[in-house]
């Protein structure tokens, strides 16, 4: 278990946060840049001092400022993930991932089969012995991770793990990554300002402001609550779901209590998200080719960052947010607490793995 | 109505005349004196003269004590270097002014700064002189003025070489478990290492050339402080054909040097990228 005070001034506000996470436990910090997120991070390896604070993992003091005491990063056990990874470019991938290992002094006959479970976990068996530079990206986030877990650190930080990449890549490798993350039994922090990671690979999530936590909840609770879900200049629309096929054949996910209707191929824990846009609100139910149609309570309405546009957040069980023109929210004369229909088309909601 | 546009192909061709004619002339200007020097000397003549024992004295002095004061600079220059680079202290720009000040300051002034230093009733030499080490006029001096003279060569290299490998992999080491030391070794030595090999070269290129500072401090003895630049200069009265064999052995030697610099250079640009 990792507890944790922190401490310290920055250059334009100070950094004061508590933090707490459980063995087995993934804590997302969700915030903007500049939020102070990466410095927590280089304050708990011990890449950076805290003015005032105290670092305790697994029972041991890493740091305390009370008692003078300042474990060098060396001696802390931590898998960090560096947000560009990196890795020693004059170094193979193989020779990367073992660096930990020789460094901490594992015995030499412990190596190659940590190395080679970690290498083919993460599917990098064939490019081990290239060097780094001659890597994709997503090779090179896969590197990075297992270089970080060779050695078997006693806390995880990863900082913004998937952002170095292509959309299409982190779509692949998220699922990974949460694989691979949950098998540890170790802390984990992540941090991200992305909502699809931390939906997708957090059990906790805190949101971080000029340096203060100021919510903490399960990463539905965080993401789905207006306060915040807004915050994030991304898709509000993003949920954790099961596939499941009806008995005539049709492909829904289950969020919450709501089905909804998709095209995938994917099966099992899914994320979906529907982009605000893709969302017709209606006052009755609208008979048309698209299939997913709900009703509920409009719970608010607010400016979208676009100018002209109103997001209108619907609780059909689950909070849906729609983006429409500010002139169609005047003609059909929507209000908090109206009920309305929702509809959109089963290739409107995308799934992720 | 339309703009008249004014034909401008002759002040076009003017310009490019001008240019072509400009660089020319300075690479003339460079060339002509370097080429002269070969048209003096047969080559049989220069065998004979390379292989005469001041020639050989001289060419074995300068290789010997460039080597030597080289070594010296990279094992305290580094670490200087590397703080340098790296921590941020109150003073550090007065540190590094002090580093990079012999390269301005003129030879002559570093022999006698180095004599009221290390001479005989100098302010650390006299205290030598009681146990009867002499600095000034021995080979040691020639090393030490090398050092004084070369010295920035490299320091100035390799702050920027250990600049430029990005923290963030000494961060990585350190949280797999490497120490300040063993990172250093292990991850920024490795990515700074062509960089500096090219100051390393530089240092001793300016080493092997020095003249100033040591004619001043330590003399110009044959065989013991007389090294190539001096032989240069004395043999110009007695034996004009070494001077001119030695000359040429250190332009073709420099001329190499910057080559090889230069190809590093492009070589460690294109590493990494």
């Amino acid at each position: 278990m990792l507890n944790a005070y922190l401490k310290k001034e920055l250059r334009d506000f100070t950094l004061d946060a508590e933090l707490t996470v459980e063995d087995g436990e993934t804590l997302a910090l969700l915030g903007s840049n500049g939020a102070g997120k990466s410095t927590i991070l280089r304050l708990l390896a011990g890449l950076m001092k805290p003015d005032e604070g105290r670092i305790e993992l697994g029972g041991a003091v890493l740091s305390d400022t009370a008692k003078r005491i300042f474990r060098p990063a060396e001696e802390r056990r931590v898998g960090y993930m560096f947000q560009n990874y990196a890795l020693f470019p004059h170094m193979t991938a193989r020779e990367n991932i073992s660096y930990g290992l020789l460094m901490q002094k594992v015995p030499k006959q412990e190596h190659a089969p940590r190395i080679n479970e970690l290498l083919e976990t993460l599917g990098l068996s064939e490019v081990a012995d290239e060097p780094v530079t001659k890597l994709s990206g997503g090779q090179r986030q896969r590197t990075a991770l297992a270089r970080a877990l060779a050695p078997r650190p006693a806390l995880l930080l990863l900082d913004e793990p998937l952002s170095a990449l292509d959309s299409k890549t982190q779509e692949r490798l998220r699922g990974t990554l949460a694989g691979v993350i949950r098998q540890e039994e170790i802390p984990c922090i992540l941090v991200t300002h992305s909502v699809l990671d931390t939906l997708s690979v957090a059990d906790t999530t805190a949101v971080i402001e000029r340096g203060r936590i100021t919510a903490r909840g399960t990463p539905e609770e965080i993401v789905h609550n207006p306060a915040y879900g807004f915050v994030t200049s991304e898709n509000p629309n993003m949920f954790r779901g099961s596939v499941w096929v009806k008995e005539n054949g049709i492909v829904c996910v289950r969020v919450g209590g709501v089905d909804f209707r998709v095209v995938t191929t994917l099966s099992g824990v899914v994320t979906v998200s529907i982009r605000p846009e893709e969302l017709i609100l209606s006052r009755s139910r609208l008979e048309s080719t698209a299939v997913n149609s709900f009703t509920g309570r409009i719970v608010k309405i607010a400016d979208a960052p676009e100018a002209g546009t109103k997001f209108v957040q619907v609780d059909i069980g689950i909070p849906l947010v729609a983006a429409v023109t500010r002139q169609s929210v005047e003609r059909l004369a929507f209000i908090e607490g109206e009920r309305v229909t929702v509809t959109c088309k089963a290739t409107a909601v995308n799934v992720f793995g | 109505m339309q703009y008249q546009v004014k034909n401008r192909t002759a002040a076009r061709v003017g310009t490019t005349v001008l240019t072509a004619a400009l660089i020319f002339l300075f690479l003339i200007f460079i060339t002509v004196p370097l080429i002269s020097l070969f048209t003096r000397i047969s080559p049989a003549d220069m065998l004979t003269a390379l292989t005469s024992p001041s020639a050989l004295q001289a060419l074995a002095l300068s290789a010997g004590t460039a080597l030597v004061s080289t070594v010296i600079v990279i094992l305290f220059g580094t670490p200087l270097a590397y703080i340098n680079a790296r921590v941020r202290y109150p003073g550090r720009n007065i540190v590094d002014t002090l580093t990079d000040l012999p390269i301005v300051l003129p030879p002559t002034v570093a022999g006698l700064a180095l004599m009221t230093a290390f001479g005989a009733n100098g302010m650390l030499g006299q205290y030598f002189s009681l146990f009867g080490i002499k600095i000034a006029f021995t080979t040691v001096a020639v090393v030490i003025a090398q050092i004084f003279v070369a010295s920035p060569f490299y320091i100035r290299q390799a702050r920027a070489s250990f600049e430029a490998v990005d923290a963030e992999y000494e961060y990585a080491s350190r949280t797999l478990g490497a120490g300040v030391v063993t990172t250093f070794f292990r991850v920024t030595l490795p990515l700074a290492a062509g960089s500096l090999l090219s100051g390393i070269i530089m240092t001793f290129a300016r080493a092997l050339g020095e003249f100033g500072a040591t004619m001043m401090f330590a003399g110009n003895l044959p065989g013991k402080t007389q090294t190539m630049p001096l032989a240069i200069y004395g043999e110009m009265q007695s034996d004009m054909a070494v001077s001119i064999a030695l000359s040429i052995v250190l332009v073709l030697f420099s001329f190499a040097i910057i080559l090889i610099v230069k190809y590093l250079g492009n070589r460690e640009a294109a590493k990494y990228a």
